[in-house]
């Protein structure tokens, strides 16, 4: 998505407004032909079956689609990532997740001013169980 | 419960990402933000190569830590539980990685372990913690 939002105010302020923004919902499968992608690509064994703490990385939207996001500085930039691995993922399972949008904070600094930007995706099991929580800082400059 | 008897040991793995290597990572997450692998769009943004997938440091810091633990214990007694990393640089392809831990203490059944990654000239670019759960049996 391209699109820059509709509103009035400054760039800062429409991200503030827009605290609380979902993505689209989305169901990811853990597939066994994924699961050997993903572990070649980090390193390890492609043959393994075991399943990263890290691969609900690959059931993010990256970056962000966000129209506000987009409409604040120019690129992106990887702030920080946590993951708080509460059922460890499994070959074959489904986690349903949706990103939401948390807080803004806006800094200034000798390049100009950048944007952190919280997201909150929790992923869970079809039974509802809380399998992985996410939080990303994403910075725009 | 296992004891961890190691604190202060640092254990360290050097990565290197190759262009196949920003591909492979940026077809299996889904994340294919041009800075990884568009020579002219990183350099249009002020960067002087290719960018490191931040994810992708954390991947490996995540794999680092388990495979240590995987190493020490018998399989499936301890898992990571949390892994939690702030990005402060920026690394390059063909340009080494060092991704380091170095277990910090012991709380009940979490290990707490100091994580970071570091550039060639020894910049730390990523820094962070994991917690790793020790179990009695396979997770």
């Amino acid at each position: 998505m391209t699109d820059t939002p509709d509103t009035a105010g400054t760039p800062l302020e429409a991200l503030q407004a827009a605290i609380g923004w979902t993505a689209e919902e989305r169901v990811d499968v853990v597939e066994r032909r994924h699961l050997r992608d993903y572990r070649r690509a980090i390193g390890a064994d492609e043959n393994g079956t075991d399943v990263p703490a890290t691969i609900t990385a690959c059931f993010l939207t990256e970056p962000p689609t966000m129209p506000e996001a987009l409409a604040y500085g120019l690129g992106w930039i990887n702030g920080g990532d946590r993951f708080e691995v509460h059922r460890p993922l499994r070959l074959g399972d489904a986690v349903t997740s949706q990103l939401t949008f948390t807080g803004v904070e806006e800094k200034k600094g000798r390049s100009g001013s950048l944007a952190l930007l919280t997201f909150v995706t929790e992923f869970r099991l079809p039974d509802g169980t809380l399998a992985v929580r996410h939080v990303g800082t994403r910075v725009r400059r | 419960m296992t004891d961890v008897d190691r604190q202060g040991e640092e254990f360290v793995r050097v990565e290197t990402a190759s262009l196949r290597t920003l591909v492979q990572y940026a077809g299996a997450s889904g994340d294919f933000y041009e800075m990884h692998y568009d020579i002219p769009f990183a350099h249009e943004r002020g960067h002087r190569e290719l960018a490191v997938h931040g994810l992708l440091k954390t991947a490996w810091l995540g794999r680092l830590v388990e495979e240590w633990f995987s190493g020490r214990y018998p399989v499936g007694h301890g898992r990571l539980a949390v892994l939690d990393v702030s990005y402060r640089g920026m690394d390059f392809r063909e340009e080494p990685v060092t991704c380091g831990g170095r277990v910090t203490g012991q709380d009940g059944d979490r290990v707490a372990v100091e994580v970071w990654t570091a550039s060639a000239d020894g910049t730390r670019t990523t820094i962070g913690t994991a917690e790793v759960e020790l179990t009695e049996g396979p997770v």
